[in-house]
């Protein structure tokens, strides 16, 4: 990582690479949904992705898509190292989804200083760097 | 170990200068605290038959044998989790030494960590290894550091028990008072004051400041572990080691503990304690003074809460009211710890709770028999209990 990363003005996203693992995952972001594995035999919602339900061991699962809404459970804004920032004004953030589960991602589209806990956010999708589209959260203001 | 045939201890330790700037390769800084540790127990290269260290050190057990000259070697291992497996490698040694696989075991740890390889400055993909899978999430949104990757759930701990970072303050300088009477300490003769700490400035905000993360260290650490009856011959007072447990808690990810129920504590060390209590009997009233990892000021308030020496959320409060600072209850972390001593990625800490139990630190806690040591809490991690004779 070094400072020679940031472009200005153009959101970087490293990776991901995609494998047989979580390609369900980059299937569905290319088509704009925001899917998790949930459990066929307790219906427990899962992330990151896994072959097995971490609930009860089951390996049968389904990909299911989710309303791409949910809250900021906690964040940070990362500050220092400077060398290590690959965009700027960086908000990470783990969403809770309406449906439970959980995410870790950025927040975009908003100050840093107005960011808090329990704000309501909704899916967006962004290029990375492999070509996969990644999901990021902006501020819900409750249109669409 | 307590349920083994033979007791095992700790008969020699061996430290290098803390710096920033060692100028020797990791691979000599090793030799040299392997070297020290077996001059203290009186022992020789030639006695050695066992080398343990774990992730991310530098230097394999095979090219020590090679630099050192070492005779057979009938134990050799690598413990998983980078800083969590530090009191891990003493459960690797205290197993091979109990069930008479090995003798003299040397576990070791040495690494210029400021002038080499500097954790804080970002890591990458390839530097991740073989954790790079469970990591790849948070790399992609460009998540490259222990402190970054740590923060949100750190954040969430604070918000949850009604803290901010200015209240981790207490924390930092309960650790800068006991480094400012410690020679060796990067921060010998400065300790801190709140107000430092809170114009310090911003690693994650709110989150972390900059007194908030440990030091970056060059230097290394090496111990000798074989049994209590050989170590009766030997020249340096033993340390027992009681028990060392190690475990990863249920969804435990690395230094991103985002998916469990809690998020807001350490479900590894939970583990760990659990295994540790129920198999030595202690409990946390039992111990005398405390050796906890802290990479970041968040955990030592984390750590007091999941091994019980107080109720959860009140670990912070516990440190304010002067209870792990010189003079207090509970002293912690004598030598200043990795925010005030440096950071050897806890194995500093380990060699302070022998001097401690020998009753030669430097800051040294009276009436201190049996203490707890804890290594990396927010991953896979590993503790033990050390009691002197």
């Amino acid at each position: 990582m070094t400072a020679a990363n940031l472009v200005a003005g153009q959101p970087r996203f490293i990776g991901p690479d995609v494998d047989d693992v979580n390609r369900f995952f980059f299937d569905a972001t290319r088509d704009g949904r925001l899917a998790f594995q949930k459990c066929r035999s307790c219906a427990e919602w899962w992330s990151p992705p896994a072959l097995a339900c971490f609930n009860c061991g089951a390996t049968e699962f389904d990909v299911v898509t989710t309303g791409g809404r949910g809250f900021v459970h906690t964040y940070a804004i990362p500050r220092r190292p400077s060398a290590a920032l690959i965009d700027e004004n960086i908000v990470f953030a783990v969403i809770e989804l309406d449906e439970g589960v959980r995410y870790f991602s950025r927040l975009m589209d908003v100050d840093p200083s107005v960011v808090n806990f329990d704000m309501r956010v909704v899916v967006r999708f962004v290029p990375a760097e492999t070509g996969a589209l990644v999901p990021v959260f902006v501020p819900d203001r409750g249109d669409e | 170990m307590e349920d083994s045939n033979a007791e095992v201890v700790i008969a020699g330790i061996g430290i290098t200068e803390i710096s920033r700037d060692s100028g020797v390769s990791s691979a000599v800084l090793a030799t040299r605290a392997i070297t020290s540790a077996l001059a203290d127990a009186g022992l020789s290269t030639r006695d050695v038959d066992g080398l343990v260290t774990y992730e991310a050190d530098p230097t394999s057990p095979f090219l020590l044998a090679q630099l050192l000259g070492l005779p057979e070697l009938h134990w050799y291992s690598v413990t998983l989790a980078g800083g969590g497996g530090a009191c891990a490698t003493f459960q690797d040694a205290a197993l091979a030494v109990s069930t008479g696989l090995a003798s003299h075991v040397v576990v070791y740890r040495a690494e210029n960590m400021r002038s080499g390889r500097r954790f804080g400055q970002g890591i990458s993909d390839s530097d991740a290894g073989a954790a790079q899978a469970v990591l790849r999430q948070v790399f992609t949104y460009g998540s490259v550091t222990p402190a970054w990757w740590e923060a949100p759930t750190f954040h969430r701990y604070l918000h949850d028990y009604g803290k901010t970072n200015a209240d981790l303050a207490h924390v930092v300088v309960s650790a800068r008072r006991w480094a400012a009477t410690n020679p060796a300490a990067h921060f010998h003769g400065r300790p801190l004051t709140m107000d430092e700490h809170q114009t310090s400035k911003w690693i994650a905000e709110p989150v972390l400041r900059i007194h908030d993360c440990c030091l970056e260290s060059d230097g290394g650490a090496a111990f000798v572990v074989t049994s209590a009856e050989r170590a009766r011959d030997l020249k340096a007072k033993a340390v027992r080691i009681r028990h060392a447990a190690r475990g990863m808690g249920h969804r435990s990810t690395l230094m991103q503990n985002y998916y469990a129920r809690d998020i807001a504590g350490l479900p590894d060390l939970d583990v760990v304690a659990k295994k540790l209590y129920e198999r030595t009997g202690l409990r946390a009233s039992d111990f005398d003074a405390a050796i906890l990892y802290d990479s970041f000021s968040p955990l030592v308030p984390m750590s007091l809460e999941a091994l019980g020496f107080c109720n959860r959320g009140e670990g912070i409060d516990f440190i304010a009211d002067g209870h792990t600072s010189p003079g207090g209850l509970l002293p912690v972390n004598p030598n200043g710890g990795q925010m005030g001593e440096g950071y050897l990625h806890g194995f500093n800490g380990i060699v302070e709770a022998v001097r401690q139990l020998r009753g030669t630190s430097v800051n040294q806690v009276h009436d201190v028999n049996r203490m707890i040591v804890t290594s990396g809490p927010a991953l896979p991690t590993s503790a033990m209990v050390l009691q002197g004779y």
